[in-house]
């Protein structure tokens, strides 16, 4: 693992709304995260507990109510423009739906580039035949339109728009989830190895465990609109605190392992209505852990060494000591 | 662990599925495919999108398109020959011998009518009783797949259910006419992992409590290990090796199994170096299947054999354990 001190991208107490019938979803309920450069962090968690409405914020695709995104220690404007945008990318879980079905691959590609009017029309192609051949798109493709290329290809294309502005952040969001296993393994090796190449920030978001635990440095997990758990991702894996991070791991596969290191976590019931979220520990209705407390105080994220950070008043009872003493 | 049953629920024997073309010669999607499964038991047809598996189990249930042509060379199913059903036939066996779970719920049932509507009409689809009985046959059924406070959702339409409850009255739907086999088509695919764990916990469940066969159809290498008893790999049309779960997982004959086990990150970091082993190239399409194995121009080990006919199914031992391939890998992989 790397230790780097410089924060290539600081999100601080990033709050999304979203206005539905019902009234307002707090989609995210006040999210801190740092990422350093080179550095993945996969965020996990169940659909509708606010990570893409997290991801579309910090790329610019929706507008937090509040909070601060800075990108090398510079604040971003939330509605970016220019140089600033060209920082943080997104690959997208369907690629299909993020193509345009008119469009070659060549000029899906060259598109970026002349959106943010990079070099000359010729120059423009030159790049995008070097970018579509870095991703494995072979020259015979080029002209194709989508619906020519199989899952993996249009993903290997929406990666190839990605970094055509060499930014400094990549979102991926369910960057493999709609792919075949055979082709899932070579999206992720792709992805990796352009990180390696370019110092690539990651944030990986999934709903597979094993993905996030195979790809990340640290995991970060979320519940209705809050990180619950973050940490690194083998001090996540092999000691989950959080209730909600144990249950996840114990469908992900290695439930007698994380059995033999806390209690045993069974989810009964389903995500609350984000509208109306339990007071407390937003987890608590769900938790066969919860005591009086838990519906009175929110907890906040507590260091358990190492960067392992839980929030829950009841993670102490079942810490080992020595990570407890870290605290 | 349950071994092949002298008398299986299920036999398949020699089941293809035709693309029917109408310039060209018909192209089989499904290619001569064999399986049975034991009452009691859960065989998991795994593979890609398009191996085949979802048209297997449709082509069992005869929901197919005409475009598609079903062949088989024998179809038993608990004692019936199901080889060519006439429409009388498989009415009287779809839902009350065997029942079909499918991915996508909301789909499958109809969003204009209850919860209660739709169960009592399949109740009484398969059982001459008065309504009254058939509601509270369906509050049973309701229970049964625990629904908490079955009651009151008797009376929701499936648009106001969860993707988790909505598939639990789907079971409850599949459970109506009480068969004897589930045929469960990705049936926690479509739900988050926590509550996908809670779905298969419940058709574990009910399988032990009734005595159910079951196919399951998935792509989820994981799914096959936490369900099933036995496996079937299926790629391009065809199964390429079967087998109990423990042996065809602990030591894959057939390269594509292989590959696919490998293709999953399981323990390892990238963080520390590892790549995840890729496989080149993607699934053909029916129509464009090598003449061989259809494997071979993905298959590191491919020699010009493979290339000349199509390796067949061979028994390897007693337990059902078979592969199709010419140059399998060794019995234990290191």
């Amino acid at each position: 693992m790397t230790e780097r001190t410089a924060k290539r991208l600081a999100i601080d107490d990033m709050v999304v709304e979203h206005r539905s019938r019902g009234g307002i979803v707090h989609a995210v309920a006040g999210v801190s995260l740092d990422l350093a450069a080179g550095e993945t962090l996969g965020l996990v968690g169940e659909s509708g507990c606010g990570k893409s409405s997290l991801a579309r914020a910090i790329v610019g695709l929706n507008t937090p109510k509040s909070g601060s995104i800075r990108i090398d220690g510079q604040p971003t404007d939330t509605r970016r423009r220019g140089a600033q945008a060209r920082q943080i990318q997104m690959v997208f879980q369907d690629p299909y739906g993020s193509l345009n079905p008119r469009s070659s691959v060549r000029e899906l590609v060259e598109e970026p580039l002349s959106v943010h009017r990079l070099g000359s029309k010729a120059e423009r192609r030159a790049r995008a035949k070097e970018l579509l051949e870095r991703v494995g798109i072979p020259l015979a493709m080029h002209d194709r339109l989508p619906h020519q290329l199989s899952g993996g290809q249009r993903q290997r294309v929406g990666i190839a728009r990605a970094i055509a502005l060499e930014p400094k952040i990549i979102i991926c969001d369910e960057p493999v989830s709609a792919l075949d296993v055979s082709v899932q393994a070579q999206v992720l090796n792709l992805l990796l190895d352009l990180q390696r190449e370019q110092d690539l920030t990651f944030l990986f978001i999934s709903h597979d465990l094993e993905v996030v635990r195979y790809v990340s440095h640290r995991i970060a997990v979320m519940y209705l609109g809050v990180i619950v758990e973050i940490g690194p991702a083998e001090g996540i894996w092999s000691l989950p605190l959080h209730p909600y991070t144990r249950a996840l791991m114990q469908t992900a596969g290695d439930a007698e392992r994380v059995a033999a290191t806390g209690p045993v976590v069974k989810l009964a019931s389903e995500l609350p209505n984000p509208l109306n979220p339990p007071s407390g520990c937003r987890f608590r209705t769900r938790c066969p852990l919860a005591i009086d407390r838990c519906s009175r105080d929110v907890p906040s994220l507590e260091d358990f060494g190492n960067g392992h950070r839980v929030a829950c008043h009841r993670a102490s009872e079942w810490a080992p000591q020595a990570m407890s003493g870290a605290a | 662990m349950i071994s092949a049953s002298p008398a299986p629920l299920l036999d398949v024997e020699g089941l293809s599925i035709l693309l029917k073309e109408k310039k060209r010669p018909d192209v089989a999607a499904v290619d001569d495919v064999s399986f049975s499964v034991a009452p009691g038991e859960t065989l998991a047809l795994v593979g890609e999108s398009g191996a085949g598996k979802s048209l297997t189990a449709l082509a069992l249930m005869r929901l197919l398109p005409k475009t598609l042509g079903v062949a088989a060379k024998r179809i038993t199913l608990d004692g019936r020959d199901l080889t060519a059903p006439s429409d009388n036939e498989i009415r009287a066996i779809r839902g009350s011998v065997m029942a079909m779970i499918f991915q996508d719920p909301l789909s499958s049932l109809n969003p204009v009518l209850t919860v209660e509507r739709q169960l009592v009409e399949a109740i009484r689809l398969h059982e001459p009783i008065s309504k009254a009985d058939a509601r509270r046959r369906a509050l049973e059924l309701l229970e049964m797949v625990r629904i908490p406070a079955a009651a009151t959702r008797l009376a929701e339409y499936p648009h106001r259910l969860s993707g988790g409850m909505r598939q639990r009255v789907m079971i409850a739907m599949a459970l109506a006419g009480r068969p004897k086999l589930i045929l469960a088509d990705e049936p926690t695919t479509a739900l988050d992992v926590t509550i996908s764990g809670q779905i298969i916990d419940l058709l574990m469940e009910l399988q032990r409590d009734l005595g159910l066969g079951m196919l399951f159809i998935t792509h989820d290498l994981h799914v096959v290990r936490t369900v099933a008893h036995r496996v079937a790999v299926m790629y391009s049309g065809r199964i390429v090796e079967t087998g109990t779960v423990d042996e065809v997982f602990a030591t894959p004959r057939h390269p594509y199994t292989e590959g696919l086990i490998q293709a999953r990150p399981h323990g390892s970091f990238a963080v520390d170096g590892h790549r995840l082993r890729e496989i080149n190239g993607t699934v053909p399409v029916p129509a464009a299947r090598p003449s061989g194995c259809a494997f071979e121009p993905r298959c590191a080990r491919a020699e010009a054999d493979c290339r000349a006919q199509v390796p067949p199914l061979v028994p390897d031992n007693d337990e059902g354990r078979a592969f199709a391939c010419f140059h399998p890998l060794q019995e234990r992989v290191a």
